[in-house]
């Protein structure tokens, strides 16, 4: 872990951002995993799911 | 990683996850090889979905090397693509954990979680956590059930003129934030011309733990109240409850 990030972490002064809210609506997306091979999300009413956005794997 | 501890309860209830971050695909496929990550973890490089969610990270600036992150966080989508439930705070360095969401808004308890029971004449109270271990900036969910027996019931934290409101206290503990505690709704019973705010039969009181420690710690907290029924009340109570939590290093 290095410096850490210019975000103060203040809710109170951060212009803070979250997405979509309850009851919104997701995007779909299509991205490579870790094997190099495509993911796509996309609602299909089998499923539910769990979209984790994180800083980095890296650090 | 604690999601893929928890890959289990994914799969048994048809949940897939998705972890995205601005990582290329190599070092997504080392961090995956050394941590043993089977859940697709995807390399969003240009943070094109990063910004299609609207979570792009704008506090970064463009030449420092983390431009791209997003403001990190989760959602719970139901199989429509509607978000049921989501996760984010405004400091980076605290997230809720995977077994706290699963609990939350998918309703699974994890196995082994720390529990402790007490029953007495009064009523059966239930204390445990989602998760018995915990990572640094990790927030996991207390909850006490409580069910009351033999008609009887207590008094509501508001309840005034004499009576004796339920209370939850927590031992205060270094680098460990322990949130308000939020107690159900009561009703108002009639009692001697009066309304007052009782709780009877089932009762949920919760709260948040937020870890900042680097040792294991144990939770102690005590319930406070009186029960009465219809007829007459009886000995005020104090109830401790504790539980251990393991600390584990992030990875």
């Amino acid at each position: 872990m290095a410096d850490p990030l210019p975000n103060s972490g203040d809710p109170e002064n951060d212009d803070f951002l979250s997405g979509p809210n309850i009851g919104e609506s997701v995007p779909t997306f299509t991205l490579p995993n870790q094997w190099g091979e495509p993911v796509t999300y996309e609602p299909n009413a089998t499923h539910q799911s769990m979209i984790l956005f994180h800083r980095s794997a890296d650090w | 990683m604690e999601l893929q501890d928890k890959l289990s309860y994914f799969d048994q209830n048809d949940i897939h996850p998705y972890a995205i971050s601005y990582d290329s695909v190599e070092t997504l496929t080392v961090f995956a090889e050394k941590h043993n990550i089977t859940y697709p973890i995807l390399s969003d490089v240009n943070s094109e979905v990063i910004r299609a969610f609207d979570i792009f990270n704008h506090l970064v600036p463009k030449d420092h090397r983390w431009y791209g992150v997003p403001f990190p966080g989760t959602y719970m989508v139901d199989a429509k693509g509607i978000v049921i439930d989501k996760s984010f705070y405004a400091d980076y360095g605290v997230r809720d954990s995977v077994a706290r969401m699963l609990q939350k808004t998918f309703q699974i308890d994890s196995r082994g979680l720390p529990v402790q029971t007490i029953e007495n004449d009064d009523l059966k109270a239930r204390a445990y956590l989602s998760s018995g271990t915990m990572r640094r900036g990790q927030v996991q969910t207390f909850t006490l059930d409580i069910a009351l027996k033999n008609n009887r019931h207590i008094y509501a934290p508001q309840v005034t003129g004499g009576y004796i409101p339920t209370s939850l206290t927590f031992d205060p503990i270094e680098e460990v934030r322990i949130n308000t505690v939020t107690y159900p709704n009561a009703i108002h019973k009639k009692m001697l011309g009066e309304n007052v705010a009782v709780y009877e039969k089932h009762i949920r009181l919760t709260t948040t733990v937020l870890n900042r420690k680097r040792e294991n710690f144990t939770l102690s907290t005590q319930l406070d109240y009186q029960a009465c029924d219809d007829n007459e009340c009886y000995m005020p109570q104090k109830l401790t409850f504790e539980l251990p939590i393991t600390y584990l290093e992030n990875v």
